[in-house]
């Protein structure tokens, strides 16, 4: 899914580095903030629907790529030796 | 002025071979390395000579502090890129060459993991048996962890116990944006509460505020004491308080938040007015806590969240770069950083969760997680979640699930992936790559401060890398395109 995309840098930088070219400058104000906890978001219920039926077109695609055997492969993954 | 925030980073991998548990990791990540090294133009020789890893930045000895062994008999490899592949501990491991800014660092980092891919697919070639697979993660859930460092050139002028403790703050709380979550917690929960799912995989692993050991007793402030440079000018800080990643913004962000911080530092306009009182408890307690509620309590009293401490540092790295600017960092590093950062700190504060998925690793794990144990009932115990878990980490393009929950990038594949071969422009690395790309033949041994060339009937000549910045393509391209031979080059060198 494409999230909205934070303001960056335009131009210039894409073209020389080969970074990703999807880019736009936008300065914003330091935000205000108050020091209550900020309500969590309601989503319309449209907003909703479509972030659930993202959800669920991924999960269908997980569901084909995962480990078959979870509980063996969980078991077998042991790591020792690191820094 | 702070001086230019050179940095690097080393990723241990974590290896199975599939079907074969007891398989030694340290023979399957050999074969790994030398199936991609092939016949590959690459030095085969790392020079150990000025490797002193016991060696702490504070100046004396713990006598009770184990030195970290060196161990010379492993596969160990420079590649034409400046970076470093070999086999450490039981683990493969890239290290990155040294890059000047975040952007830069981030695709030799990407280019890594694609490294990684097709070391992979080499070893399947001439290996019959259990396929090797490496996973970019931290944890293997059982208690058992390997690192992914980071590296910043810093002034050795800068006092170091200042650097350790105003640095510490965000170290415990980056986290927000760079942990890479995990299912559960390890070792000792020293909150006592119950956690099904955390924002850090490495959190669980650390034991003390500073010190010098990196695989017991791990500090949040790495005190290893090794330049690599000249060392009357610079300090390396080592920094292994940090999760690899998947998401390139949380790879990008980690780094160049920390690089402009440490800036601060050595410009001394970062202050102490964050500093927390108990850093140890409270790297866990926040990576414990998903939903940002716990409060830390600093030194001077008072009580601020993780996500208030990173607004608190987001608004005074804002104010530095208003006076300073941010060449130090790269100026179009910086910027992009800040926006960034400033964009995800502001979606939390409203928890959307649903943009911050592609942005950040575990609040993309968490949302697969969520979804998969919502769809089948399940429990968190269930070994499903936690395959789940180790998959996300999975370099294997047809396996990884970080490559399906729709990460942004910042790099593209195809600038990666020249950066598997390329070295970067911009450091010293340029030198040891081009090198090692024309002359390969002649080098004997390499490491991050020198090449070491066989001329013929000569005796070997070790040629000094001591200032990172020296040896860039401005300085050497056309002394390398010019030179016929390692020892004409050996000989333009010295005239």
């Amino acid at each position: 899914m494409k999230a909205r995309l934070p303001p960056i840098l335009s131009g210039d930088l894409a073209a020389e580095r080969d970074f990703m070219p999807e880019r736009t400058h936008k300065t914003r104000p330091a935000p205000q903030r108050s020091d209550e906890q900020v309500a969590e978001t309601t989503t319309p219920a449209a907003h909703g629907e479509k972030i659930k039926a993202e959800l669920d077109d991924l999960l269908d695609e997980i569901d084909g790529v995962l480990e078959e055997n979870a509980e063996e492969f969980v078991k077998s993954y042991v790591q020792k030796g690191g820094q | 002025m702070a001086i230019p925030k050179v940095c690097g980073i080393e990723t241990e991998y974590g290896i199975v071979v599939r079907g074969m548990p007891d398989a030694s990791p340290i023979t399957a990540s050999s074969i790994l390395v030398n199936a991609y090294l092939g016949d590959r133009v690459v030095s085969p020789n790392w020079d150990f000579e000025d490797e002193t890893p016991a060696n702490d930045a504070r100046g004396y000895s713990l006598e009770d502090a184990i030195a970290p062994e060196v161990e010379t008999h492993l596969v160990n490899a420079v590649l034409t890129n400046g970076a470093r592949f070999y086999v450490d501990h039981a683990h493969p491991e890239v290290s990155t060459p040294e890059c000047i800014d975040a952007l830069e660092l981030l695709r030799f980092d990407r280019a890594g993991e694609f490294i990684m891919r097709r070391a992979m697919d080499e070893a399947r070639r001439v290996t019959s048996g259990g396929e090797i697979v490496v996973y970019k993660n931290n944890s293997d859930g059982k208690g058992n962890s390997y690192g992914c460092h980071e590296n910043y050139l810093v002034a050795r002028q800068t006092p170091f116990g200042r650097l350790a403790s105003q640095i510490t703050p965000h170290f415990i709380t980056r986290q927000l944006f760079c942990g890479a979550g995990k299912v559960g917690v390890e070792r000792h929960a020293g909150d006592g509460r119950h956690v099904d799912f955390q924002i850090s995989q490495r959190a669980d692993f650390f034991e003390e505020e500073v010190g010098l050991e990196t695989t017991l007793k791990r500090p949040i402030v790495n005190t290893r004491d090794e330049p690599h440079c000249d060392a009357t000018r610079y300090r390396r800080l080592h920094v292994i308080v940090g999760d690899a990643n998947m998401a390139q913004v949380s790879t990008f962000l980690k780094v160049a938040t920390t690089a402009i911080l440490l800036a601060m530092i050595e410009d001394d306009e970062l202050g102490n007015d964050l500093l927390v009182a108990s850093p140890v408890r409270d790297i866990q307690r926040i990576s414990h806590d998903p939903q940002l509620q716990v409060q830390v309590s600093l030194r001077d009293g008072r009580k601020l969240t993780a996500l208030q401490i990173q607004w608190e540092l987001y608004t005074q790295a804002r104010r530095y770069q208003s006076v300073h600017g941010l060449d130090c960092v790269g100026a179009g590093s910086g910027e992009l950083a800040l926006d960034l950062w400033e964009t995800i700190l502001t979606a939390f504060d409203t928890n959307d969760r649903a943009s911050l998925a592609p942005l950040v690793d575990w609040v993309a794990k968490e949302r697969i997680l969520n979804g998969y144990r919502e769809r089948h009932n399940l429990s968190w115990n269930d070994a499903r979640l936690r395959a789940m878990d180790l998959q996300y980490h999975d370099v294997r393009p047809d396996k990884s699930l970080a490559a399906r929950v729709g990460l942004r990038e910042l790099v593209t594949d195809e600038a990666a992936t020249r950066a598997m071969s390329t070295p970067p422009d911009t450091t010293r690395a340029y030198f040891r790559g081009r090198c090692l790309e024309k002359f390969g033949a002649s080098v004997v041994s390499a490491n991050w401060d020198s090449l070491v060339f066989d001329i013929g009937s000569e005796p070997l000549r070790r040629v000094p890398m001591m200032e990172p910045l020296r040896g860039t393509a401005a300085h050497v391209a056309r002394l390398i395109d010019e030179s016929t031979s390692a020892a004409d080059l050996v000989r333009r060198l010295g005239s």
